[in-house]
């Protein structure tokens, strides 16, 4: 375990090497989220009835909780991993005596930290800058629904991510595009980081429920609102762990023909 | 002889912005930056006469570069005079541009993926070279370099001899009068140096054009250049024929001798510095005026299997070159 | 003067064929990123659609003029991002001193670099929203005069976007942290996905002539739509030119800062 500790810290300082990179990075997320506010603000603006089940509270609520989940759900250095991939350095992992999959998490968790502490500082500064209203959750059980598929959000991001990466084996020199799609486009959409998906039919919304992109932002968040029943949560709980499963299973069997493609190739 | 290249009297300072560590003294050096004045080129003097193959030599920050690139219209002087083919380069007149090339070691022209004769073509439109004269040029550089098979290969996939021999043909297709080399060789091996090298001087005899060559490689100096031009922490320090440089300051030669026997090496020592011993081997430094007679003196009074005298090694004299001042022109 | 512009624009052709076989050399790439552009526009324009449904309207903008908005962005900046490509790669060039050699050569440096590489997957996606665009817009009805305005505006967003790019490049010569500065502008640019005066007044104004992105992208669409006061066109000209003649003053500054320093 103290290995990985290392690996933290060092994460860890090594972000702070780039802190400016760092900083201009939070900002640039602030930007995002501000201009997501102001359109809902103006849409909610002109009338006082729920539209598509959030009212004014709960929407604003929603923007700003794509702020922190995003944080805590998408902020990842194993992104990274394709690169190390396709320029070899995989190679000096693989001698190591060290996790793969364990490093690149502790670092995805140093990033996490990092990111977390500052989205909320960021809230903190545009909650008094802009006043919004934020709907808070008190119902107990709910909270603990949320913990729960957050942290399943957490890992699934993580098993997605790496199984993008694993293209690299086979494809090194198209890996960005992969991740181009898959990470920037679909999941921005499906994940409900641009708009929540409740905004369509419902028919297209429960097609999405059975895809794990679903429970990465959008799903805690509602869970969060309280817009989902005790049963849908139980549901979508049992779902994404099913994915988690699934995903799992399916990356140590990629990873493992990945690593043998790639010895095979002596990259 | 015509005077193609004229520098009287350049200066040259730049500004630095000092960095400090920190992040907040970051932040302040974007609004209040600390600078400081250094200075990089400092009362230069030459000129070069058309057809001239001149070595420009120093060490490490010396001031080679920023001449190039002064005299290439990158960048801009203090003070003083520049002209060269009578243009001010700074100006950056075209018919100026159409007429020297720039090429510098380690910063490439043609483009990373693309096989090299595309961006010769670009270069074609860039200099507005007729289509017979391209040919002819290409075909030509292309005889000379030994690159034929190679222009049809994406740059990527080139050694970096191949590539450096590319980027000469690119350079010089539209035949620049006047060219300008920053460490064409650097990097290369051995055998990518010479072929460089061959080139440039039967360029240089063939077409006329005159060249400046900066180097660290005392062998681009030895085997190409006639002249050379030394600059020291912005100063020139010497300007004249290669021999000369040499004599001036190499004012030892080097003896060797093998020993065919046991002998007391101490006594050696009356002869010069004894600068290493190995047996059989010993070798010592002489004084340049009395190596003849001290030769002499050994073969007598030492068992020698074999003598050898040489010229100092040339780094070393030039390192004597960047630490002495200047003396004298030729 | 003829001349000069015929040159150059065969050397832009040529520039062009050379960034044409680099985009054919990495097809995979090519039609993922031709994919994922598709995909985030009209995933966009479902969302738009169903909200403005739903909601009937924002900020007095019906569905249609807020899908109209959106095409309308999508076109300048694809428009833009088509022609002005070099600013993305220039940072690099500078480092690396590839630049030193484009400004040993006969040819405009700034001519080079701006327009240095053209990007085709941009001409692909061009059609698509050309398509999108008289699709919207004929549910809007203009007459012959808006549709005049419209597209002299649109010139002059491009002017703008090209004073823009001449910014980021004679940033790029003085200090290099300009790509932030790229994708902070990027990330602000998605800001008139929707008409700037939703965003109320103050950051609306500032949005409008600060950022121009009012200008650039909200104005053309209202003037299409006939709602564009006629000095507000005007503005916007002496805004286009007034920026170009400023950023071309700023990159001879630039030059010359660049020239001076260490290298």
């Amino acid at each position: 375990m103290h290995k990985y500790f290392q690996v933290f810290k060092l994460s860890l300082i090594s972000e702070f090497a780039y802190r400016f990179n760092f900083i201009l990075w939070r900002f640039r997320n602030v930007i995002q989220i501000l201009v997501v506010f102001f359109f809902w603000n103006s849409v909610f603006s002109g009338q006082n009835e729920a539209v598509f089940g959030y009212n004014r509270e709960k929407i604003l609520t929603y923007v700003f909780g794509i702020l922190v989940l995003r944080s805590i759900v998408l902020s990842s250095r194993a992104v990274d991993v394709a690169g190390e991939i396709s320029s070899g350095n995989l190679t000096n992992f693989l001698i190591k005596p060290l996790g793969y999959f364990r490093y690149w998490f502790t670092r995805d968790v140093a990033s996490k930290v990092l990111n977390l502490g500052f989205s909320v500082l960021e809230i903190a500064l545009l909650y008094f800058l802009i006043k919004p209203p934020i709907y808070v959750q008190s119902d107990f059980l709910t909270i603990v629904g949320f913990l729960i598929s957050l942290s399943i959000a957490v890992v699934l991001f993580f098993l997605v991510l790496f199984l993008v990466n694993s293209v690299s084996f086979w494809m090194p020199e198209n890996a960005w595009a992969a991740q181009f799609l898959f990470i920037v486009i679909i999941l921005e959409f499906f994940s409900g980081g641009i708009f929540p998906l409740d905004v369509l039919p419902s028919s297209l919304v429960s097609l999405f429920s059975y895809l794990p992109f679903y429970y990465l932002l959008f799903f805690p968040l509602q869970v969060y609102l309280g817009k989902v029943s005790y049963i849908l949560m139980f549901k979508g709980i049992f779902i994404s762990l099913l994915w988690l499963l699934i995903l799992w299973f399916c990356l140590s069997k990629v990873w493992k023909m990945g690593v043998r493609e790639y010895s095979a190739e002596g990259r | 002889m015509e005077r193609v290249i004229l520098i009287d009297k350049l200066v040259k300072e730049f500004v630095v912005n000092t960095k400090e560590p920190g992040f907040f003294a970051g932040i302040r050096s974007v609004f209040r930056p600390k600078k400081k004045r250094v200075l990089a080129l400092d009362n230069i003097s030459f000129s070069v006469d058309e057809g001239e193959l001149v070595g420009f030599i120093g060490p490490n920050g010396a001031g080679k570069t920023t001449t190039l690139k002064i005299l290439s219209g990158l960048l801009y002087p203090t003070s003083g005079l520049v002209q060269v083919l009578g243009f001010d380069p700074w100006e950056k007149n075209h018919k100026y541009l159409k007429n020297i090339s720039l090429v510098m070691g380690q910063k490439n022209q043609l483009w990373w993926d693309l096989p090299a004769v595309e961006t010769f073509e670009l270069n074609r439109a860039i200099y507005e070279i007729p289509n017979r004269d391209y040919k002819r040029s290409l075909d030509e550089l292309v005889s000379l370099l030994e690159v034929g098979g190679l222009l049809n290969v994406p740059v990527r996939r080139l050694s970096l001899g191949q590539r450096m021999r590319l980027e000469l043909v690119a350079s010089l297709l539209h035949r620049p009068r006047v060219l300008f080399l920053d460490e064409p060789t650097i990097g290369l091996d051995v055998l990518g140096q010479t072929k460089i090298r061959e080139f440039l001087v039967d360029y240089n005899r063939r077409s006329g054009a005159t060249m400046i060559l900066t180097s660290h490689n005392m062998d681009d100096i030895l085997n190409v250049v006639k002249r050379v031009i030394v600059i020291n922490k912005g100063r020139l320090v010497f300007d004249g024929p290669f021999h000369l440089l040499v004599e001036s300051f190499a004012r030892k030669k080097v003896v060797k001798i093998y020993l065919s026997d046991s002998a007391d090496i101490k006594k050696f020592e009356q002869y010069g510095k004894v600068v290493k011993v190995d047996f059989p081997e010993v070798v010592i430094s002489v004084p340049r005026e009395t190596v003849a007679l001290t030769s002499a003196e050994i073969l007598q009074n030492f068992p020698v299997a074999d003598i050898n005298i040489e010229e100092e090694p040339l780094e070393e004299v030039i390192k004597k070159v960047f630490k002495g001042g200047k003396v004298k022109d030729a | 003067m003829i001349k000069r512009i015929k040159r150059c624009f065969r050397i832009w052709l040529i520039l062009g064929k050379m960034s044409l076989s680099l985009h054919l050399m990495r097809r995979f790439g090519f039609v993922v990123f031709f994919l994922g552009k598709m995909f985030r526009f009209f995933f966009f324009v479902l969302f738009l659609f169903f909200i403005f449904k739903r909601t009937g309207g924002v900020a007095s903008y019906s569905a249609s003029q807020a899908i109209f908005f959106f095409v309308v962005f999508h076109f300048i900046s694809s428009l833009s991002q088509m022609f002005f490509r070099g600013i993305y790669t220039f940072r690099q060039q500078v480092v690396s001193g590839g630049f030193d050699l484009i400004l040993s050569k006969p040819l405009s440096a700034l001519f080079r670099v701006v327009f240095g590489s053209f990007d085709f997957i941009d001409l692909v996606t061009l059609p698509f929203f050309v398509f999108a665009l008289y699709s919207s817009g004929s549910l809007l009805s203009p007459s012959l005069l808006d549709i005049t305005f419209f597209l002299a505006l649109l010139i002059n967003s491009l002017v703008l976007s090209f004073s823009f790019s001449v910014l980021v490049v004679s940033l790029s010569l003085i200090t290099l942290e300009v790509d932030h500065i790229v994708m902070i502008y990027r990330d602000l640019e998605t800001m008139a996905r929707f008409p700037v005066d939703i965003y109320g007044k103050g950051i609306g104004t500032i949005l409008t002539y600060v950022i121009p992105l009012g200008i650039m992208i909200t104005f053309p669409a209202k003037a299409f739509m006939g709602i564009l006061d006629i000095k507000f066109v005007v503005l916007s000209f002496v805004f286009g030119l007034s920026s170009l003649f400023l950023s071309l003053k700023f990159w001879r500054f630039a030059l010359k800062k660049y020239a001076s320093a260490s290298s």
